[in-house]
């Protein structure tokens, strides 16, 4: 395993020089929003942003923001030069340096400096990410998590499907998993948000679950249900009709829920079942032809036991060898590439790899769950059919762990 | 200057103008298929789409005419990423709109899509989050 990064010791004393005689003040201050948050007039192009008036600074002030700028950008610079060349953008260093009074030749080093790991990063990445490869085609078009927080269920079901070539249902995967406790409760509290302790751990807890049932058909228990009823609409929908004793509402629902169901099957459930278990019965009933869960075990790599770069080369080790990894990551990075916040905890397959020519760097194929539309996300990622091209760089930054099934 | 004005202005319109034709250019009627509770109906409507036939409107959301787009607000990416859903579904929710899985039938094939309905069109949530999210401030 490998701890902290060996990089940050071979940086030469001339360039920690040029870094340490910026004003360290400057980066004391708060960083403010530097955009109106106000809708574009009617007929405006979506990406027009309204700007505030710059307001009128003094030198000293102005010092202070390029301090800062040169600061960040070094650090952001120095971190992707791990994996890609940064030689373009270590250009902007010399504005930010000259207008910080850094001295010039000290930003020339620093500059020099980056170039030359940069290109390093690229002669050793080229080769290491030589082998492309892309299993999205195996696994069908993306599915869409409409409103409910099973991504963890559907990046699992996409794992099992593309294990066993048969289309697995999220949706009953996430119901098996909310049958554990109270699960109408259970739908609610989510799991892919900050309030969930334990990033990614649920996936394996799903699957485990899935161990003893066995996996359920997507045409058996379809996981997005389409309509102004969304899912939990209809599953809500459901148990209110149980509640109330209407049983044609209840069979109309079940049935629309999950269309395998028999109408004896429903009234047995109807019946016998209890408000815990309601929909969990119902899945049982409907998925009559369940596959078995594949004799493969989930590894779990946690990034609190393991460095980025370990995730990573999970990942590598994972597609090498035809297995489907998923990740545990912020779905901010796929929105923005250089957004500092990481709050949101999501979860995706990583279903490809390939060297990027454009940006000269290793980028990986994220399938995420909210549907095939790709221009919500970040231009400067490649995107195709709700499928991500994240560069190494960006992904690296993010991984909070990674799941393989062997 | 001012004929040096005025064409710089011409060519800023024509740009922009052909920029937002390429976005959403050709509109046919189509089929759209929703499933209700109790049904699953398909509606013959025209739609407008782009290069990626994913990305489409009603033709009366096509020119961004319609209350889709007229939200007096804009909003950060990260206050529609958790904890439930999508972020597209939150966004045209918050809106005023109302988001439903759909599929539509485009060139002989049918696609597995989202829309965001109001009351005098649709539009993709995915164009919609396109349309009306910031992005966090970049280094």
């Amino acid at each position: 395993m490998i701890f902290g990064n060996s990089y940050l010791f071979r940086v030469p004393l001339w360039h920690v020089l040029a870094v340490a005689l910026l004003p360290w003040q400057a980066f004391a201050g708060k960083s403010s929003e530097c955009v109106d948050r106000v809708a574009p007039a009617r007929g405006h192009a979506p990406s027009s942003r309204v700007s505030r008036p710059p307001p009128k600074l003094t030198a000293a002030e102005r010092k202070k923001i390029a301090s800062k700028k040169y600061n960040d950008l070094y650090r952001k610079l120095l971190a992707d030069s791990q994996y890609r060349s940064v030689s373009a953008e270590a250009e902007g260093l010399k504005a930010f340096g000259a207008e910080a009074g850094v001295h010039p030749n000290g930003v020339a080093g620093v500059i020099q400096l980056l170039r030359n790991r940069g290109n390093e990063a690229v002669a050793r990445e080229r080769k290491s990410c030589g082998k492309s490869f892309d299993y999205s085609p195996r696994l069908g078009p993306v599915r869409n998590q409409d409103s409910v927080g099973w991504c963890y269920a559907f990046t699992l079901a996409d794992q099992m499907s593309f294990i066993t070539g048969k289309r697995i249902s999220g949706a009953a995967i996430a119901v098996n998993y909310n049958s554990k406790y109270r699960w109408i409760y259970r739908l609610f509290e989510p799991y892919c948000g900050e309030a969930e302790a334990g990033w990614g751990g649920t996936e394996v807890e799903a699957a485990l679950l899935s161990w003893k049932s066995g996996l359920c058909l997507e045409s058996q228990f379809p996981s997005e249900n389409n309509g102004p009823g969304r899912i939990y609409d209809k599953i809500v929908a459901i148990e209110k009709a149980r509640k109330s004793g209407n049983a044609d509402t209840f069979k109309a629902c079940s049935l629309n829920l999950m269309p395998s169901l028999k109408h004896h099957d429903i009234m047995e459930v109807l019946r016998t079942s209890s408000q815990e278990e309601l929909i969990k019965s119902l899945s049982d009933k409907a998925c009559t032809n369940r596959v078995p869960m594949p004799p493969l075990k989930p590894r779990y790599y946690p990034s609190e036991l393991f460095s980025p770069a370990s995730l990573i080369q999970k990942i590598d080790e994972a597609l090498a060898s035809g297995k489907l990894p998923s990740i545990a990551y912020p779905s901010e990075m796929l929105f923005n590439a250089d957004s500092s916040i990481r709050k949101s905890a999501h979860a995706s397959s990583v279903v490809g790899r390939k060297w990027d020519t454009k940006k000269n760097e290793c980028v990986y194929l994220i399938r995420n769950s909210y549907g095939p539309g790709c221009q919500q996300y970040d231009r400067r990622h490649e995107c195709k059919n709700g499928h991500i091209w994240i560069p190494k760089s960006v992904l690296v930054k993010g991984v909070n762990s990674v799941t393989v099934f062997r | 200057m001012l004929r040096y004005f005025v064409s710089l202005l011409l060519i800023a319109l024509t740009t922009s103008a052909v920029a937002e034709e390429k976005k959403h250019k050709k509109c046919e009627e189509s089929k759209i298929r929703i499933e209700t509770f109790s049904e699953v109906k398909t509606i013959e409507e025209k739609i407008c789409y782009g290069e990626e036939v994913v990305n489409f409107t009603s033709l009366s959301c096509k020119k961004q005419k319609c209350s889709a787009f007229k939200f007096p607000k804009r909003f950060y990416i990260s206050e529609f990423l958790g904890p439930m859903g999508t972020p597209g579904f939150k966004l045209c929710r918050e809106v005023g709109g109302s988001p439903e899985i759909v599929e539509i039938f485009v060139g002989g094939l049918w696609y597995r899509t989202d829309r965001c309905l109001f009351k005098d069109g649709f539009v993709d949530t995915d164009s919609l989050l396109d349309f009306y999210i910031d992005r966090e401030p970049q280094l």
